[in-house]
């Protein structure tokens, strides 16, 4: 390669020569330069390689998929599928009857007339069908028949249907969520979605939610036996960790099918749980008493007179189950007495009343992931009758979510916790917690919720071994701005294991009936507490929730034995 | 002495010519591969997605319960059925599996004999 420059050399110092054979070395130079360059080039770049060479990765220009979303124990809820939709090109097409039969075999919910007339058109454009699976793209595919042809797209499918509806949400035909957890991966939680993508292999994480598919499927059957039972227009339930606010599991009856082509649901369909407020009736008691026995004005020894009805300027209080003697702070739990309640409010004081709701975010509209959030609706003026009737849990509405969360920060030790509905730990829930009651008045209320279950109001929930405690509640509803007496709202807030409370449970039925297992009544104790019963009675062994037998307990199983012996028998 | 370098030459050009053709050749036919395999992958991906969506929908909780209730007839867990380890250990009978080899009807220590024996 180098003789070329020695003859260029050689060239000065010979005698001139033919003009053509100067032009041709030049020629010769150049490619010799040229080559130089290549060579050299080439032993630099094999040597010293300019850069570190990665795995070749396909660059892909479709956006990057919408994460999937799994329930806390990876079960998936939503995911996006490929879907063929199939299309025709009328004008291409030579025998319209051959493709019809055709098309008709391999797709027999096609009607064949409709077809007939799509093809028959002149347009150059017309749909098929719209989301075939890929068998069936192959099949038309393999038909061979001019004209027909498919485009991809994607669909976006919810394998658990109605379990996952209210929480999940669903997204539009242009895959963009529009209700629940979907729509806060688009708004609100863009910087959570982000965070799940991984755009350099073209894939994203899947959303982890709190949710328990297996205690979401058995609070929606039990609450929707209970509604068929007891005639109710409604109802709804929610599981929630109390030490984390972790969401297990939160169902609003009548519900919907995600999957669905038609989404324009009534507004009877929608969350009522986070969307719709409503009077929680006497579970807020557990709140007032909270307030009265942290402030240390009432102990358990206290005792309030709820012989007479509690006149306020021209109102008066009643009492459901009227007592004709004094009752103590348990009994005024237990039996559920709003007389007894409302003079604890007012022994505490109006000003501290108000300030502790605030303090628990009673006041506060709650926000979680999902973007359907109600704003609670309160008295417009504070007055003595609003304290003496708020305290019971009458004349202001919020959530039943927001209500089930302020009884959790109440019974796990006083940390008040904002529910979620993605994963969350204890450390992680402490630190934004806000403390709201004492450990010790927390301990109080606990033992109040077991004796309400072992011997008060809410008895039909003490699933044996599984030590529940809990408080009813039976709201008038209110209809045309009046109290409607036949028409209830009943609802129960209950926790197990009670000695080391880990899981809220909360029924909740719009309007149920009395039916005649009831012996007439209608009222919570009757048919919350039961569902609530079977609730836990069905989630405890799955949230690893160990029963535990006390002397009393083995002696009612083996009452119930004999009895089954005896049936048997019979 | 020209004709020489110029054959030289030549054949440089022609035994280059040939490698970078068949290089190339080479390249393409690894791309086509690469491609198919891409191709595959994502097929396969998507296959993932759709039997994940099956799965899930099969594993439905509400499912799972009407067919163990129709085809294995169980029923809600009761409390008093959990038992844990310690109280069955309790209910543990002495010395059973010596007193039926002795009697020589242990059908299970009777399998294991077998297993033993080469």
């Amino acid at each position: 390669m180098t003789e070329p420059v020695t003859d260029h050399q050689m060239a000065e110092d010979a005698p001139p020569r033919l003009a053509g054979q100067n032009r041709l070395r030049l020629i010769g130079i150049c490619f010799a330069a040229a080559f130089l360059t290549i060579a050299g080039q080439l032993t630099h770049l094999t040597i010293f390689p300019a850069q570190e060479e990665g795995p070749v990765r396909p660059i892909t220009e479709a956006p990057l998929p919408r994460p999937d979303i799994v329930d806390r124990n990876g079960v998936l809820l939503a995911t996006d599928v490929a879907v063929a939709s199939i299309f025709a090109d009328p004008s291409k097409i030579i025998d319209i009857d051959e493709a019809v039969e055709a098309l008709t075999a391999t797709m027999p919910d096609l009607n064949a007339t409709e077809l007939r007339r799509k093809l028959s058109t002149a347009k150059r454009f017309a749909w098929i069908k719209r989301q075939v699976s890929p068998e069936e793209r192959d099949a038309v595919y393999n038909l061979g028949i001019p004209g027909v042809s498919y485009v991809n797209e994607r669909r976006r499918v919810y394998p658990q249907g109605r379990l996952s509806s209210h929480v999940v949400g669903y997204v539009d035909l242009d895959t963009k969520g529009i209700a629940g957890v979907e729509k806060y991966l688009d708004d609100r939680g863009a910087l959570y979605t982000a965070s799940l993508a991984e755009p350099t292999e073209h894939r994203t994480e899947p959303a982890q939610l709190s949710l328990d598919i297996r205690v979401q499927a058995a609070v929606i059957d039990e609450v929707g036996k209970a509604i068929e039972k007891f005639h109710a227009i409604a109802g709804g339930g929610i599981v929630m960790d109390i030490r984390t606010g972790e969401v297990l599991s939160m169902v609003s009856l009548p519900d919907f099918n995600p999957n669905q082509e038609n989404k324009n649901f009534s507004k009877d369909q929608q969350n009522r749980m986070t969307s719709g407020v409503y009077e929680l009736g006497s579970v807020i008691k557990a709140v007032t008493f909270a307030m009265a026995i942290d402030s240390g004005k009432v102990t358990l020894k206290s005792v309030f007179d709820t012989r007479y009805p509690l006149v306020i300027g021209s109102a008066r209080i009643h009492d459901f189950h009227p007592q004709n003697h004094p009752l103590t702070t348990e009994e005024v739990f237990c039996e559920s007495s709003n007389i007894g309640t409302a003079k604890m409010a007012l022994e505490v004081g109006l000003e501290e009343h108000q300030a502790f709701l605030r303090k628990v975010g009673l006041f506060d509209k709650l926000q979680t992931e999902l973007p359907e959030a109600a704003r609670p609706l309160l008295p417009k003026r504070w007055s003595k009758l609003v304290t003496a009737t708020t305290a019971f849990g009458h004349g202001f509405a919020v959530q039943p979510l927001q209500g089930a969360a302020v009884v959790a920060g109440l019974l796990n030790g006083g940390h008040l916790i904002t529910p979620t509905f993605l994963r969350r730990n204890e450390e992680e829930a402490l630190a934004m917690a806000t403390t709201v009651i004492g450990e010790a008045t927390s301990e109080t209320l606990r033992y109040l919720f077991r004796r309400n279950a072992e011997e008060g109001s809410a008895s039909k929930a003490d699933v044996i071994g599984y030590r529940v405690g809990g408080k009813t509640g039976t709201a008038e509803k209110v209809v045309a701005g009046r109290y409607d007496k036949n028409k209830r709202l009943s609802s129960f807030i209950g926790a197990f294991p009670m000695d080391n409370p880990k899981y809220l449970v909360m029924v909740m039925l719009d309007e149920p009936k009395a039916i005649p297992g009831t012996y007439g009544f209608a009222t919570a104790g009757w048919n919350a507490v039961p569902t609530a019963a079977n609730i836990i009675e069905r989630i405890a062994p799955m949230l690893g929730v160990e029963p535990v037998f006390s002397a009393e307990d083995l002696q009612k199983l083996a009452k119930l034995e004999e009895k089954e012996k005896k049936k048997k028998q019979n | 002495m020209h004709k020489l370098l110029n054959l030289m030459l030549v054949t440089a050009v022609l035994v280059s010519g040939f490698i970078l053709y068949s290089l190339e050749h080479e390249t393409r036919g690894l791309e086509r591969e690469a491609a198919r395999y891409q191709r595959g992958i994502s097929e396969e991906v998507e296959n993932m997605r759709l039997l994940n969506a099956e799965w899930s929908s099969l594993i439905r909780p509400d499912r799972i319960r009407t067919l163990a209730e129709r085809f294995l007839g169980l029923s809600t867990l009761k409390a008093q059925q959990i038992v844990t380890l310690d109280a069955i250990s309790q209910h543990v009978p002495a010395e059973p599996v010596m007193n039926l080899q002795a009697e020589g009807s242990d059908p299970i220590g009777a399998i294991i004999d077998e297993m033993k024996q080469p």
